[in-house]
């Protein structure tokens, strides 16, 4: 399938701030099941963008506006190809219990994607699922979905009942949230069951795909899920927000340890007045013949 | 000599000891020290002197530990008149040791920062690295200066209960203390010089050179490199030290808000404009250090400055991740480390050092706490008694619940509180707890030991030798002989290379400068204001005519409120009201509240004022703190009150301007505090015109002339310019007169002619031949003063022929001028006037001006 995707950030202050300093996380990365056919991130105020990566492989545009200035607008706009994401039948066949062996033999390298951060903190509740939904004898693909499912199934999609300051054990103890809590609870508890897992921000496309007629959640905004590692150094995503595997209509931005790490946008501003920030997502499937074109 | 006095036990916890009495002689070989014939040939009245000028001399140099963090406490530093003597055994064991270390963590450093060979290898358990504060995700995409993280660094020495030398804490990130050791020394050297002649000690005078030199090298393609000093500025207890260390090598002390990150690069703003800097020295740490990466509520950072350094456009020392090489929790593995990477057994052990995040070592630890020193992974605190003593039950379960709240945050040490050796104490000698720390520059591809240490004593009846916990030093001696094997490196600066310090006046100082001198002047008018008010309450003037001065004064008032910041508009009807405008602390814009300000900016700027501006300043202080805000009582004792501070404050203030003046030198600095007096005087003046707009053009209803005078003359007195317009008209106050003496006359202190014209004076002189902004400033102050003086205000008045007084006319004639016209030049006036403002604050303080040129540059190549 081929996406037109718009992503516009404004700011906008009450009085013009003095200095800004941004770091964007907005360029999606080419990968099994996605291709980037055309991609540009403009600025306004006109500001040069300086490169990296950072530790989570995410390419990151660093921004520094030291100058006055009463708006700033961050727009990604992109054109991207996407295909089935293929599972791998046969990792996913294998029990938990081996699957656990098999990844704690090299420990280093995926150290950061077990443990706990200051957002996704492991407590009781996180202990209690992973034992209920990963026992040593189940196949991986059995225990992945039905925490999914449960997830899906115990938490209340809300818009606007959490915000980035809402400590998780809120979100367990309402059981409601956004999209990103929803993959917050399940790092939680893929981390406490052994499975390496990391947070995934990226755009999610809301056609109807359902029978019912029923509109994927998350669009309008940036949407979140979760990637957990499987032995063979495979990522497998899902969805929690809307009990799914992802496919076609997710496109992957960035990755994280949490929801920090993988922000799109992470800026400080110096300035006395208040700041209003405005997000627009615009996600259209279009032709290949277009796409071809734009 | 024998004397008494009690002195602390031996290093095993427990109560203070009375060791009683302490001879020379009886002093064990070890610590057998070649300084003490000098002063056991001298009576303790004698000694008491010298230890009194010990105290006077650090004072006067200002060396101070204020290890009550925040409170302002300048806690006295103490060194003790018996210097510590390394023996050349010791000094040796210590500096190969520290050296092995430092090759062995340097590699350490890459390593987990890289492949993590270490970490497969099973050396270390995985968390202790992956999961410490002190591990920074951020470093594998950074280079660090030279390629190596630890450049500047300290390690804290002791000896072990068996009386091996041990270390016992790293201070690899940043050398805390160095400054100190050179302090002492210089002291010691001042009181006591002749102890320095029998024994061949080794200098240490050319540290802050080394290190200097060091950090202007870290940038070879650059000839003349910009070195800064960060600090997280005066609320860090070791502030003094920061200061001393940037004033001896001559490079700016700085603070997160003096650097600005543009094009991947970090400018220091200067009055003169921005400079491009090269290398850091930084005592910020890591999480503080730019809040894009770190802390995001940091504001003692620099955003941007990792990427910066990732970039390699500037060169951080030490680089950022050294402190894990600080994390206590390593400690215990440093034998496996050295031997990982070097394969040599390490030269000197740790002191053992358990961390608690292991269960097995927390529950042999919390079994028998009280033995252990209990203290986080890094920095300073100790759990349990202050003085280190045996804790008591009540503490001892504060450790436990503590530990097992956060286990993996804290260590335990056994028996490393020092050892105990001969000091002075008020002319005795006595034994206290000492350890030491040693620092270490890196040269090329090793590493130079300062030939001396931070030598740290426990206070009386304490087992505690960290500065923190307020003990005292020593200066500490390496022999010429064990010292000049040690350092091979003679410093590579020749001596006729002068390095003139660094007049660099950075803009957070001058704006410091600039805010003070505004709200300075500005109290000053209001309280002179208050003052008359009050004094005319006294006079014997008609009701009719005293209240003229009501409607005025509720003219000016408002936009020097709004100035600071409040719109709220109060009246000086009854003495409580002028009681409350003049102290209410719960206002911002009262005088009271504009001193605050004053003080408050003085105070970042402490170290740049003179000590005798800044004990007016002081005073004023002490004005502010001294009266007790009530609204419970009298209207004559609100009256007292307010004539009493009114008098002091129009005393002390220009006192200030006058001792300052006197004392200070006329540097970018201090020229921003009187431009700043001098422009916040001209707005006061034209905003004060603009309000008696109305008085200027109609005629009051008491009749033409007298009304007008009345008026008029009550607004000269309140700007205290009365006196001034007798004598320069030697007539009657007359509209045209009032506005030519204000706007124009070149020697009245009020007029905004007057004003201006000393602030482009200042600004001239501020203007170096370097500066980015030649001519921009000086124009529109200049523009400003050309404009008022062809403004010709007889226009707009003319005189009667019956009574010859000048009056507001109705304005019949000419028909060009107009009373929307006359209100349209004051208000425009005014306007440009305040805006000299903006013009000085963006080209010397916020740099708007540079930056938006340069980015109009880029735009039009760009197009």
């Amino acid at each position: 399938m081929f996406f037109d995707i718009s992503h516009s950030t404004d700011y906008a202050y009450a009085t013009p701030a003095a200095e800004a300093y941004l770091e964007a996380r907005l360029t999606p990365p080419n990968q099994p099941g996605q291709r980037v056919i055309r991609h540009k991130i403009s600025i306004n105020p006109d500001t040069p963008i300086s490169r990296y990566v950072d530790f989570c492989g995410n390419t990151v545009d660093f921004l520094s506006l030291p100058y006055r200035h009463k708006r700033l607008t961050i727009t990604n706009q992109l054109i991207v190809e996407t295909s089935p994401r293929l599972l791998p039948d046969d990792i996913l066949s294998a029990s938990v219990q081996e699957a656990k062996q098999i990844l704690g033999s090299s420990v280093t390298d995926i150290y950061d994607y077990l443990q706990p951060t200051e957002t996704v903190k492991i407590g009781r509740e996180a202990h209690q699922w992973s034992r209920r939904y990963f026992p040593g004898k189940a196949s991986l693909r059995t225990s992945l979905e039905s925490l999914n499912k449960a997830i899906f199934e115990t938490f209340e999609y809300r818009k606007g009942s959490t915000d980035n300051s809402t400590p998780l054990n809120t979100v367990w103890r309402d059981r409601k949230g956004v999209c990103q809590d929803f993959a917050h609870i399940m790092l939680a508890i893929l981390r406490t069951a052994g499975f390496p897992a990391r947070y995934v921000c990226g755009y999610i496309d809301a056609n109807p795909v359902t029978p019912d007629g029923k509109r994927l959640v998350g669009a309008l905004a940036t949407h979140a899920w979760v990637e957990v590692l499987l032995p063979g150094q495979v990522w497998v995503a899902l969805d929690p927000t809307n009990n799914k595997w992802c496919g076609e209509r997710h496109i992957t931005v960035s990755f994280g340890r949490d929801f920090r790490d993988a922000t799109p946008l992470r800026g400080t501003f110096k300035g006395t007045g208040a700041q209003n920030m405005r997000v627009k997502v615009l996600v259209r499937e279009i032709s290949q013949a277009r796409a071809a074109k734009i | 000599m024998k004397l008494e006095n009690p002195a602390v036990g031996n290093t095993k916890l427990g109560g203070p000891k009375t060791v009683g009495v302490v001879d020379p002689a009886d002093v064990s070989p070890r610590t057998r020290n070649p300084a003490l014939p000098f002063f056991a040939a001298r009576k303790s009245g004698e000694i008491r002197n010298l230890e009194e000028r010990m105290d006077a001399t650090l004072r006067e140099m200002g060396v101070s530990f204020d290890f009550v963090r925040g409170e302002h406490a300048d806690t006295p530093w103490v060194c003790d008149i018996l210097p510590h003597i390394f023996t050349d055994d010791d000094w040796q064991t210590i500096s190969s040791g520290f050296r092995q270390r430092l090759r062995a963590f340097e590699m350490f450093l890459h390593d987990v920062y890289g492949k993590k060979e270490i970490l497969r290898a099973g050396i270390l358990p995985l968390q202790t690295v992956l999961s410490s504060p002190h591990y920074q995700r951020v470093c594998p995409s950074l280079h660090p200066a030279e390629g190596a993280y630890l450049h500047l660094a300290g390690l804290a020495v002791t000896r072990d209960g068996k009386g091996h030398l041990v270390a016992k804490n790293h201070y690899f990130s940043h050398a805390s203390g160095v400054a100190y050791m050179m302090q002492n020394r210089r002291v010691l050297a001042r009181v006591v010089p002749e102890i320095f002649r029998d024994f061949p000690v080794t200098s240490i005078a050319n540290t802050p050179l080394d290190i200097l030199e060091k950090l202007r090298a870290m940038t070879p393609e650059t000839h003349d490199p910009t070195v800064v000093l960060l600090s997280p500025g005066t609320t860090s207890a070791v502030y003094s030290e920061h200061s001393f260390l940037a004033r001896r090598m001559g490079i700016p002390l700085v603070q997160g808000g003096d650097l600005l990150v543009l094009d991947d690069c970090v400018y220091l703003k200067t009055v003169s404009g921005l400079e491009k800097v090269e290398t850091i020295y930084t005592r910020v740490a890591d999480a503080w250090l730019d809040p894009l990466v770190f802390r995001r509520d940091s504001r003692l950072g620099v955003p941007g400055l990792v990427h910066c350094i990732r970039k390699g456009t500037v060169a951080l020392v030490n680089g950022i991740g050294s402190q894990l090489a600080d994390d206590r929790s390593l400690l215990n593995f440093s034998a496996k480390i050295i031997r990982f990477y070097l394969g040599e057994m390490p030269i000197l052990p740790s002191l053992p050092t358990y961390w608690l995040g292991d269960a097995d070592q927390r529950e042999m630890v919390l079994s028998q706490a009280e033995n252990y020193r209990i203290r986080p992974l890094t920095g300073e605190r100790i759990l349990g008694h202050p003085l280190g003593l045996a804790p008591t039950e009540e503490q001892l379960a504060a450790i436990k619940l503590e530990v097992r709240k956060h286990p993996h945050t804290f260590v335990a040490q056994i028996g490393g509180d020092g050892e105990l050796a001969p000091c002075f104490s008020n002319g005795k000698l006595t034994e206290r707890l000492q350890d030491h720390i040693v620092f270490a520059l890196r040269r090329g591809s090793s590493y130079e030991i300062f030939p001396g240490a931070l030598t740290r004593v426990a206070p009386a009846g304490s087992h505690l030798t960290a500065s923190f916990f307020g003990s005292g030093s020593k200066d500490s001696w390496v022999s010429a002989r064990a010292g000049s094997e040690e350092s091979g490196n003679p410093p590579q600066i020749s001596t006729n290379e002068y390095l003139p310090p660094s007049r660099q006046v950075t803009s957070r100082v001058a704006d410091g400068f600039y805010w003070m001198g505004r709200y300075l002047e500005r109290a000053l008018s209001m309280a002179y204001m208050i003052q008359v008010v009050e004094t005319l309450e006294l006079e014997e003037l008609t009701s009719a005519e005293r209240k003229l001065y009501r409607p005025m004064w509720n003219r000016i008032l408002p936009p020097l409120e709004a100035a600071v910041g409040t719109t709220g508009r109060r009246s000086i009807a009854s003495a409580s009201e002028r009681y409350r405008l003049m102290l209410d602390p719960n206002v911002p814009g009262t005088v009271i509240g504009t001193l605050r300000r004053a003080l408050s900016n003085a105070e970042s700027l402490q170290e740049s004022l003179s000590p005798e501006a800044w004990s007016t300043l002081v005073k004023i202080q002490e004005l502010t703190e001294k009266i007790k805000f009530t609204l419970d009582q009298e209207d004559a004792a609100f009256a007292r009150t307010t004539r009493r501070v009114a008098d002091l404050i129009v005393n002390l203030i220009p006192q200030f301007f006058a001792i300052a003046q006197g004392s200070m030198l006329a540097d970018n600095g201090w020229n921003f505090c009187e431009i700043g007096q001098m422009l916040e005087r001209a707005v006061v003046t034209a905003n004060a015109i603009v309000s008696i707009e109305g008085s200027l053009t109609t005629q009051s209803t008491l009749g033409p002339r007298h009304s007008s005078e009345i008026e008029l003359s009550a607004f000269l007195r309140l700007l205290g310019s009365r006196d001034a317009y007798r004598r320069v008209y030697q007539m009657r106050t007359a509209p045209a007169q009032v506005l030519e003496i204000l706007w124009k006359n070149p020697e009245m202190p009020r007029s905004v002619t007057r004003c201006l014209k000393k602030c482009a004076h200042l600004l001239h002189e501020s203007m170096g031949p370097n500066s980015q902004y030649p001519t921009q400033v000086l124009t529109s102050v200049e523009e400003l003063i050309f404009r008022i003086q062809h403004t010709h205000w007889q226009e707009f008045f003319f005189t009667t022929q019956e009574d010859e007084v000048v009056m507001a006319i109705p304005f019949q004639s000419p028909p060009s001028i107009t009373p929307k016209k006359f209100s349209d030049l004051l208000h425009s006036l005014l306007r440009q006037t305040a805006n000299i403002h903006n013009v000085i604050a963006d080209s010397f303080l916020n740099h708007q001006a540079i930056i938006s040129q340069r980015e109009q540059l880029l735009f039009t190549s760009l197009r």
